[in-house]
């Protein structure tokens, strides 16, 4: 299997999490080109498959989406 | 001093960072929300979870307040947590089931984000990182 372009995962598995068993990145960290593995438009189902696959094995983890944070964490954290 | 510079996409997600936590089943490239607001580093529960970490006796509970209500988590010690070319070695996180919603793995917060000299030039969509 031929690794693909980041640009080119991000227009296949639009909104998706996409989890590489192979990839490339460049001096940053930065995937720029990736074999893709698995994906799922769900955070918690997509976890919840890699806990039980892919033993042992090294991976890099993209959302393919637009990530929107609201002004929430910008509180302190106190012992519950 | 170790200085590495970071020129993020052109778009209007918020800021991201690379980075890689090493867990005790595997390692995992990663993006993470550069978050100047947030007191401490979060990492997303799953997350922790897919890469073999449970709270133990180390760990605390923690909660944070917000608009989206009270959150409650636990600390974890990371074998590893590396942002950018910058490596961390048993570093104290928090771990909350952030909503799945905000599609994020989790944060960096004051807590590491205090441990740099940090330029950023948003016009110019450019960081740079010098570790004091």
């Amino acid at each position: 299997m031929e690794m693909k372009p980041w640009k080119k995962i991000k227009q296949e598995y639009k909104d998706q999490w996409v989890a590489m068993t192979e990839w490339e990145e460049d001096e940053h960290g930065d995937v720029t080109k990736g074999y893709v593995a698995y994906t799922n438009p769900s955070q918690n189902a997509f976890y919840e498959y890699l806990k039980g696959h892919f033993p042992k094995k090294d991976l890099a983890v993209r959302f393919t989406g637009k990530v929107r944070v609201p002004l929430l964490f910008g509180t302190a954290i106190e012992e519950a | 001093m170790k200085v590495e510079s970071y020129t993020y996409p052109d778009s209007d997600d918020v800021i991201s960072l690379p980075g890689k936590i090493s867990g005790p089943l595997r390692s995992q490239n990663v993006l993470l929300v550069f978050d100047p607001g947030a007191y401490r580093t979060i990492i997303k529960t799953s997350l922790t979870d897919a890469l073999g970490y449970q709270a133990g006796a180390e760990s605390k509970k923690v909660a944070t307040s917000s608009v989206i209500g009270k959150e409650y988590g636990y600390t974890l010690k990371l074998q590893k947590l590396s942002i950018l070319g910058f490596a961390f070695a048993d570093i104290e996180v928090a771990s909350f089931d952030l909503p799945e919603k905000y599609a994020i793995d989790g944060l960096i917060g004051l807590d590491l984000l205090k441990k740099f000299e940090i330029l950023w030039r948003h016009k110019d969509r450019f960081l740079e990182f010098r570790l004091l």
